[in-house]
């Protein structure tokens, strides 16, 4: 990657988008100028139409004469309404002067014509005409969706309320008792709603599609615009690779998105405080200074990994189109399909736990949701959401890579665009491109996240099942679906996977790792516990997984433990994963993908350092020997031990660990000889293994 | 070692029908520098899929092609630094002025932003640009675009040119400036490969000429070669004879 080289194309499309009418219309002139109008402007279109109707006549409909006749006595008596203070409201005016009867048979469908705004049946009467003992039953025939008969009803209910209230009190003056006898209770609710929780419940959505409208038309003239206009192919002979390019590109797209999201959010807010709505968006309880200003930081802080996903995601389903109209078709069911794991975090009473932490989207709009509520959250949770989120945008970013500049892409019809994915079109390569093998990690996460989930529910608590299965599962989802995969796109299997054979030396640089690596996973995870201690409540659940290493047969514990995870974890990280990226980068840049990817499978920070480390050592170990077995056995051994340690204390000890605590340094001989052990390792590998000749040819298809 | 080479280049598409169509069929050629060579055909030949696969657009379904010692699937951005590429419908970017896109260009091809402006300023002198180098490329004429590809095209100063049909739809005096274009390249040194319609422009233009015909080279050679070969005087008459000869005269 060449920074000054992305900054170029990073400023050079800022400026063509920002020179082009279009652009500064929709992120500038449209949130700025547009929304405030047409707000204000529906808004009080909505509450003079309110008015208009309040003052029209409101038609009441009653089966026969004798009815309205009882219910004109009934209204004649209509006490005026109180306000809060308890004085009577002097604007009223009383239903009875705003009623037109209408006499039908068939109430029903006059009400659902919209003849007659609602329907008055009276039942039931008793004791008519003595106004200390008569009793009556209404029965209001409404349309509920309909504003007119809605009023109608509301007015008609809430004056025959009012009359039988003053009922009430008169009968109860009659039996000269207080009014009070008969309510034994009064309720006064005060409600702690804070500006924050009502955000929390639009903001979120509206994030995701404020990020997604304001990234859809750079992301759109980027890709299949510059196509459109011919200049896609002077970029594509220029000597940029495909990536530096897409990355210029993409930066440009968060950058738009963030400003035209900004440029909405402050629009809203604008009209929001200077119009007077906040009565009307039902507020009107908080104080209005502290409405969004609070939220303003967090708001904009989570603006930028909505950007930056939505802009991924975007910029990788416009990659496969070649033209605006074509980008354009594919972009609403995007829309849609990006919304609605949005949609379904936001249902109510849905937590940031278990699979929502890793739902695409959801993720974050449930992250944002509780940030802006005040809710309580675990560093680990929000940790989970931005590293999830960053893994699902580069695995777009990936794929829009792999999308840029393909020639079916570039130079096709539609037939071709078909092609792209049909197996007889693909050109055999020895490996897989790097956005193929990420694309195929990022999709992993999220469904091995929710395998994992799943079998927890499943078994509940019964260890041994969910170990059963993940060691049955693991190699479907880590080994035969990538090797489909490969076969799919007619990539060679054994470079790629690395099933290759491994020089002598590096056998023993795995077996000096496999005796080493313990005792550096132990040591960093002594080393975390100063900074990010583990919460006691993880480490009780622990407890059955610990108990299990104790009980079952060790043959069990080393194959579900050791052997099928060292296995199938190499092949799909070591092997897949590190040898699509030994094509197009550099080792250290190798590494620290594939340790990152690796670590972050295990789902837990409290082991990401961890995992991170032993991801980094196996994958140097791959990436010079070309081949997964020495690290298969490393991994196994090192696997292995953690089963030989809970199953033999007495060994431990012997070496002089404390086998009841995990959470001390190892004694220092113990130190001192594994830092030897690595060193040489690393050492003795020194030298990488060269490409083996291939009948084929060994580029990739980049 | 020929500057432009490919050997038994070939490309075939898919069809909608689900066969495939051979587009280039096993294509041999080199291009020494200062040399220009001729790719003519009729429609559909499979020029204009010959070049994209010299400039590595295309992947070829076999064959390969060498530019300047590096291999086009090898080594693309190696190779993509030693060429220029020019086609008809190149399009510029409309918001940008003529002197931005060169120093954007020069600054792709790794210049520093000092040594990108000089270039575009030696350019715009060389091509007579300075009259409307501030202005927007959506606002310029066929004419002038055509100069600021041209330029654009050159910023790196490649030893290896490709260019598609680079005289279509320009009048007499930009068909003019093209073609001077082209002969100071050449005289330069260097290694030009153009494809073009314009026969007589070829006649007088090319070192040598390869005529295409159904993906196939179906004749070879300089200008007064092929006029033995076929005994033709006209070069439109060499192409239609040996067209309709095919595949009789197959090299
Ligand atoms: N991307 C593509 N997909 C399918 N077929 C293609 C594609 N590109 C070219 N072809 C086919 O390959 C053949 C050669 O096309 P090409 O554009 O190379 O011809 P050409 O010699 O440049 O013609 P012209 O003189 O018209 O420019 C044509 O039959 C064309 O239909
Ligand atoms: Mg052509």
């Amino acid at each position: 990657m060449n920074l000054t080289r992305i900054k170029t194309i990073y400023f050079k499309e800022l400026v063509d988008l920002l020179r082009d009418r279009r652009t500064v219309i929709a992120t500038i002139i449209v949130p700025v100028v547009l929304y405030p109008m047409l707000m204000l402007f529906s808004v009080q279109a909505a509450s003079v139409q309110t008015g208009k109707v309040a003052q029209e006549q409101i038609v009441v409909g009653v089966p026969s004469r004798e009815d309205q006749n009882t219910l004109i006595r009934l209204l004649a008596n209509e006490p005026t309404p109180k306000d809060e203070d308890g004085q009577p409201d002097t604007d009223y005016k009383p239903l009875i002067s705003r009623v037109q009867w209408v006499i039908t048979k068939d109430i029903k469908s006059a009400v659902q014509s919209h003849q007659i705004g609602c329907g008055v049946l009276v039942s039931k009467v008793q004791n008519a005409g003595d106004p200390l003992r008569e009793q009556y039953t209404f029965e209001l025939l409404v349309q509920t969706d309909q504003i007119r008969s809605r009023m109608a009803a509301n007015r008609v209910e809430s004056a025959l309320r009012r009359i039988g209230q003053n009922r009430v009190d008169q009968r109860l003056d009659s039996l000269d008792v207080s009014r009070d006898v008969i309510d034994p209770f009064f309720f006064k609710q005060t409600n702690l709603t804070t500006s924050g929780s009502l955000l929390g419940l639009i903001m979120p959505l509206l994030l995701v599609l404020i990020t997604l409208t304001s990234a859809i038309y750079p992301a759109i003239d980027l890709t299949a615009g510059e196509r459109e206009r011919g200049t896609l192919e002077t970029l594509l002979v220029c000597p940029v690779p495909a990536g530096e390019l897409v990355a210029g590109k993409f930066l440009t797209v968060v950058t738009i998105a963030l400003l035209g999201a900004m440029l909405n959010l402050g629009s809203v807010a604008a009209t929001v405080y200077f119009g007077g709505l906040t009565d009307l968006l039902g507020a009107a309880e908080q104080s209005a200074g502290d409405l969004p200003l609070s939220a303003i930081p967090i708001v904009l802080l989570a603006l930028i990994p909505f950007a930056v996903l939505t802009s991924a995601i975007l910029l990788a389903v416009c990659g496969f189109a070649r033209s605006f109209k074509e980008a354009q078709n594919y972009i609403t069911p995007v829309i849609l399909a990006t919304l609605m794991p949005g949609m379904v975090a936001n249902l109510p009473g849905t937590q940031l736990q278990g699979p929502m932490l890793v739902l695409p989207v959801g993720n974050m709009v449930l992250l944002v949701r509780d940030l802006l509520s005040g809710t309580q959250l675990e560093v680990y949770q929000i940790m989970m959401v931005l590293l999830s989120t960053s893994l699902y945008a580069g695995g777009a970013v990936a794929l829009a890579t792999q999308m840029f500049g393909r020639e079916a892409v570039m130079f096709s019809d539609n037939a071709s665009i078909k092609s792209l994915l049909s197996r007889r079109m693909i050109r055999a390569s020895k490996y897989p491109s790097m956005g193929l093998a990420c694309f195929y990690v990022a999709m992993l996460f999220p469904v091995w996240f929710y395998v994992q989930t799943a079998l927890q529910r499943k078994f509940d608590g019964d260890m041994v099942n969910v170990l059963r299965w993940t060691a049955v599962l693991m190699p479907v989802f880590f080994a035969i679906l990538p090797a489909l995969m490969l076969w799919y796109f007619k990539l060679e299997m054994k470079p790629t996977l690395a099933l290759g054979k491994a020089a002598p030396r590096y056998w023993l640089s795995g077996l000096l790792l496999g005796l080493s690596m313990w005792v550096v996973g132990h040591e960093i995870f002594v080393i975390q516990e100063y900074i990010l201690p583990i919460p006691e409540a993880l480490i009780q659940q622990q407890a059955p997984m610990e108990a299990l290493m104790k009980n079952q047969p060790l043959w069990w514990l080393l194959l579900v433990v050791a052997v099928v995870p060292a296995v199938v974890e190499e092949m799909c990280f070591r092997g897949m994963l590190l040898n699509s990226l030994r094509a197009n980068s550099r080792r250290y840049i190798g590494l620290l993908v594939t340790a990152a990817a690796f670590a972050m499978f295990h789902f837990l920070v409290y082991r990401l350092a961890l995992t991170f480390v032993l991801g980094l050592f196996l994958a140097y170990l791959c990436w010079q020997s070309r081949s997964i077995w020495p690290g298969v056995l490393a991994h196994f051994m090192n696997n292995g031990f953690a089963v030989l340690r809970a199953q033999y204390p007495n060994v431990v000890e012997w070496i002089g660990i404390d086998p009841a605590s995990e959470s001390k340094h190892l004694p220092i001989h113990v130190i001192v000889i594994a830092a030897v052990l690595v060193v040489a390792a690393i050492w003795i590998s020194r030298k990488p293994m060269d490409e083996p000749q291939s009948h084929r040819g060994t580029e990739t298809s980049q | 070692m020929p500057m432009i080479h490919s050997e038994n280049l070939a490309k075939s598409f898919p069809t909608p029908d689900g066969s495939q169509k051979l587009a280039v069929a096993g294509l041999s050629f080199a291009v020494e520098p200062g040399q220009i060579y001729g790719l003519l055909g009729p429609n559909g030949a499979g020029k204009t899929t010959t070049l994209r696969m010299l400039c590595g657009l295309v992947v070829p379904t076999s064959g390969r092609a060498v530019i300047a010692g590096y291999d086009v699937q090898q080594q693309p951005l190696a190779v993509k630094q030693v060429l220029g590429f020019l086609t008809a419908n190149t399009g510029l970017y409309q918001r940008l002025s003529v002197r931005d896109v060169l120093v954007y260009f020069g600054k792709l091809h790794g210049m520093t932003t000092p040594q990108a402006k000089d270039r575009a300023a030696a350019l715009i002198d060389t091509f007579d640009m300075a009259d409307f180098a501030t202005l927007r490329c959506g606002s310029l004429s066929t004419g002038q675009k055509q100069r600021c590809n041209i330029a654009r095209a050159l910023v790196a100063d490649p030893p290896a040119l490709i260019l598609d049909e680079p005289t279509l739809g320009l009048d007499v005096l930009s068909n003019r400036v093209m073609l001077n274009f082209v002969r100071d390249q050449r005289d330069a040194g260097k290694s030009i490969i153009l494809s073009t319609h314009y026969l007589d422009e070829a006649e007088t233009l090319c070192d040598r000429i390869g005529l295409i015909h159904q993906g196939r080279l179906i004749a070879e050679g300089s200008f007064p070669q092929l006029q033995e070969q076929s005994g033709e005087h006209r070069l439109s008459d060499i192409f239609l004879k040996l067209i309709h000869e095919e595949p009789v005269h197959i090299v």
